[in-house]
Formats: C-alpha cells, sequence, structure tokens
C-alpha cells in the first residue's frame, strides 16, 4: 500500500511544502503496517459515511489531499479548519512516518 | 477660514462660509465641528450673529449634547490546547492583565493595534465598522504551521520549532489576518486567481501598515516583509514574503525558493494555491509598495488612505482583477488629491513599474 499527502494553500505559498509526503507500507516495521492499514480502513469508513459537501475556501486555510494506492485506490481531502478524525490521523501518521 | 477687513471698517469679517451656514453647523454638527463653528461666529461682531451664537451657548451651558461612546475593542483570546478545537477555552478576555501565556498576550495586543488602526487612521470600527468583537486562537493544533481567519476569528499555530516560530510573533500577519475579515465586509474579494490574490494584496499592505503604524515609521524606513521573525532559526530567509522585492524573502532547500513575481510579465498560472493567490500577491503588494515610497512620509496616510477608499469604493467587484483595481486606486487618487497631483502620479508608477498600467 502507498500514500501520498499533498498540501495545498495556508498563509504561503512555499514550494518545497507543496512536494507531496510519500509512505510505502514495506518501508514500515510489521507493527505500524499494521496501523496505517486500521487508519486507512477507518478514513475510508469516515468518508462514506459523510456527505461531501463543497466549502469555501478560508483565507490562508490549507486543503490537504490524501491517495492511497493499495488493493482500492482511495482518495480523500479535508480543509482547515475542519479536519475529521480519522482523517487527521492518517494525515499525521503519513507525516510522521513518510518522507518528500 | 475667515479674513477681517482693512481696519476702522465697521462691517463684519469676510468669511468664506456665510454666518447661516456657520449657525447651522453650530446647532447641528458634532462637538468638534460645533466648537470651531461657534468659535469662529464669536468673532463676527454684528447682532445677527451675536443673538445666534448666544443662543447656542445658552444651549451648551444648559445641556450639553449627548456625545456617543467612543468605539473600543472588545478582544477575546481562547486556547485551542493543542486541538483543533474553535474557539476553544478562554484565557485573556478585554481590559485583562497579561496572561503567562506569550502567544495568547501577544494575539491580544496584536488584534488591540489592528483595531486602534483602523479606528484611529480610517474611522473604522474594528472589522466590520460596527464593532465586531475580535477573537482569537491561540495553540491551535499540535506544531501547526500556519493561522487563518474563518469569517469569525482568527486561528494562530505554534509553529514547529524547526521551520516556523509561533504564528502570533508577528503583528502583521495579525493585521494581515484580520484584514481578510475587513475585506470579506467591503469589497469580498473572491479568493481565487487575481481577484484572491488582490485579497491576499489588501492583507499585506494593512498588515504591513499596522507594523510601520505601531512603530511609527516613514515608508523610507519600513522593511515591507510580512512575517518577519516567523522562520525559525537555521531557515534561509527573513520573511514569509517581501513587498519592495517579491521574491527574495527565502531561499531555503526545505521551503524551497521565494516564488512571487515581481510583475507581470512573471505571473504564475497555477492550480494550485487556489490559483496562486499568494503568489501573483507580489504584483499588487510591490505596486503599493512603490506608491508609498515615492509618495514618501508615513504610508497609511496617502498611500494607505488610497488603498482604503477603494477597497470600500462599491465600484470595485468581488470579481476584480488587478487593472480594474489599479484603474479604481487612480480614480480614487485623483479624487482626493487632483488628477495632476503627485500623488495620483505616484499611483500611477506604481502600477506602471509592474506591468499593470
Amino acid at each position: 500500500m502507498h500514500a501520498e499527502l499533498t498540501t495545498d494553500g495556508g498563509l504561503a505559498a512555499f514550494p518545497g511544502l507543496a512536494r507531496p509526503i510519500v509512505l510505502d507500507e514495506k518501508d514500515l516495521s510489521p507493527d505500524d503496517g499494521v496501523a496505517f492499514a486500521h487508519l486507512v480502513v477507518a478514513a475510508r469508513a469516515e468518508a462514506s459515511a459523510s456527505r461531501p459537501r463543497a466549502t469555501k475556501p478560508v483565507p490562508d486555510g490549507r486543503t490537504y489531499r490524501i491517495h492511497v494506492d493499495g488493493d482500492d485506490t482511495l482518495h480523500l481531502q479535508a480543509a482547515d479548519p475542519s479536519i475529521p478524525p480519522a482523517f487527521a490521523a492518517l494525515m499525521e501518521f503519513i507525516k510522521r512516518h513518510g518522507h518528500r | 477660514m475667515c479674513t477681517r477687513l482693512k481696519p476702522g471698517r465697521p462691517h463684519s469679517i469676510y468669511c468664506i462660509l456665510p454666518p447661516h451656514m456657520l449657525e447651522h453647523i453650530a446647532k447641528h454638527g458634532d462637538a468638534k465641528q460645533r466648537e470651531i463653528a461657534i468659535d469662529t461666529l464669536s468673532k463676527d461682531h454684528t447682532m445677527r450673529s451675536f443673538r445666534a451664537v448666544e443662543a447656542t451657548l445658552a444651549v451648551r451651558r444648559a445641556a450639553p449634547m449627548p456625545t456617543a461612546a467612543a468605539p473600543s475593542a472588545h478582544r477575546t483570546i481562547y486556547t485551542a490546547d493543542e486541538t483543533e478545537t474553535l474557539p476553544g477555552t478562554v484565557i485573556r478576555t478585554e481590559g485583562a492583565k497579561p496572561v503567562k501565556d506569550d502567544a495568547a498576550n501577544e494575539a491580544y495586543d496584536g488584534l488591540g493595534a489592528t483595531f486602534e488602526f483602523y479606528l484611529e487612521v480610517f474611522h473604522r470600527n474594528s472589522i466590520d465598522d460596527a464593532g465586531m468583537p475580535l477573537i482569537g486562537t491561540v495553540h491551535f493544533g499540535k506544531d501547526y504551521d500556519n493561522a487563518f481567519w474563518n469569517s469569525q476569528q482568527m486561528v494562530f499555530g505554534d509553529g514547529d520549532g524547526e521551520l516556523f516560530n509561533r504564528f502570533t510573533i508577528a503583528l502583521d500577519v495579525i493585521g494581515h489576518e484580520l484584514t481578510h475579515g475587513v475585506t470579506e465586509h467591503t469589497a469580498g474579494l473572491n479568493y481565487m486567481t487575481q481577484a484572491g490574490a488582490l485579497n491576499e494584496s489588501i492583507s499585506d499592505v494593512f498588515g504591513s501598515l499596522i507594523k510601520q503604524y505601531a512603530h511609527k515609521q516613514t515608508a523610507d524606513k519600513a522593511d515591507w516583509l510580512i512575517g518577519e521573525g516567523l522562520l525559525a532559526k537555521g531557515v534561509n530567509g527573513v520573511a514569509l514574503r517581501s513587498m519592495k522585492n517579491p521574491g527574495t524573502a527565502y531561499d531555503d532547500p526545505r521551503l524551497g525558493k521565494d516564488p512571487q513575481p515581481a510583475d507581470m510579465s512573471e505571473y504564475v498560472r497555477t492550480t494550485q494555491d487556489n490559483g496562486g493567490v499568494h503568489i501573483n500577491s507580489g504584483i499588487p503588494n510591490k505596486a503599493f509598495c512603490m506608491t508609498a515610497l515615492e509618495i514618501g512620509g508615513y504610508a497609511w496616510e496617502k498611500a494607505g488612505r488610497i488603498w482604503y477608499e477603494t477597497l470600500t469604493d462599491s465600484h470595485l467587484k468581488p470579481t476584480a482583477t488587478f487593472k480594474t483595481f489599479a484603474k479604481l486606486t487612480l480614480t480614487t487618487a485623483s479624487r482626493l488629491y487632483g488628477a495632476s497631483s503627485a500623488e495620483a502620479s505616484a499611483v500611477k508608477k506604481g502600477w506602471h513599474e509592474v506591468g499593470v498600467l
């Protein structure tokens, strides 16, 4: 399973920070691999349960996109200040274990 | 206003304003206007004006006109305690003493400085010109390296300590965020492409002016940097943006190179960042900076006034482009100072330098 997190927007447009953070499952320990899989399942369930709604961009707010490739493909998006909890948890995991 | 005739001639002094107009002001103007009109009228020794002055003074002595309470800030600072719950827990309210939390105190002071600026310079009573309470939340998220305005309040992260310090550390950033609220309540510039870049530029312009006003800096002494002090030690950069020299604020292996263009020939077409609102804002930023430097003195007095009166002009639409905004600043400058004035010429020169006009 492979995940990619991209961040757009914010108080300034830093090209370096606009580069995606990537995470490959094979680079994780067995325990972290399991945790990763659970977080993806939770984020998928959260997205399925909620109704997507178009929101006006918040000045200087960020938009976050997570793309996961594996047995199934998953596209997720959230924006400041309303990041759903499972999305936030997956995002933090990718940031902690991934790299640009 | 009034000039005396040669000595010996028992006539009323000549006034640009006729006595009946001064009498009307003496009765119906605000406190300051009434005082001036009465003092002016009191210099006229004809019986007609004397009776009007006496009547007005009698009213003043008997019952002074009530004056509206002076506008004042209503600030509340919250802490989100590293969660993303807004607004969070109250940490400091209006009039309360400083707390132990530096970010909270900086937010409190910054909101106050921004309120004072808009009130004292443009007679604007808070963001909506109707005394809107000012709310800020600090310690939003964990290592959150950003700040934003969500239409109701400002939100500040603590930074990650590696790339960014806490976001309350820069007064111009606080002013920048609050000014998004001002734009929302005035022109309502759409937050995308050129209108969005103007929206961003307006926030940088007034954020910078708020900082300059607080430090009483003239245009030539200002640094024209946005977010100086935000970048952590070890980052190769001085600020988030440079209004004077767009594209030079940072060049760091982790952040990348400052992508802002300095003129229209370098305008960036992108789908990122809502069409590059933080990127292309460099162009109108530089136009304002050049205008202010050309006029000289305190930038908020004339250049700032031109930009503020353009922002609050009903002809400025949410879909404005750089060109329509630029033309409107020129119209405003001509109206305020004259079509052939040095100020109008400075505005034209500023936009010409960045290739918009």
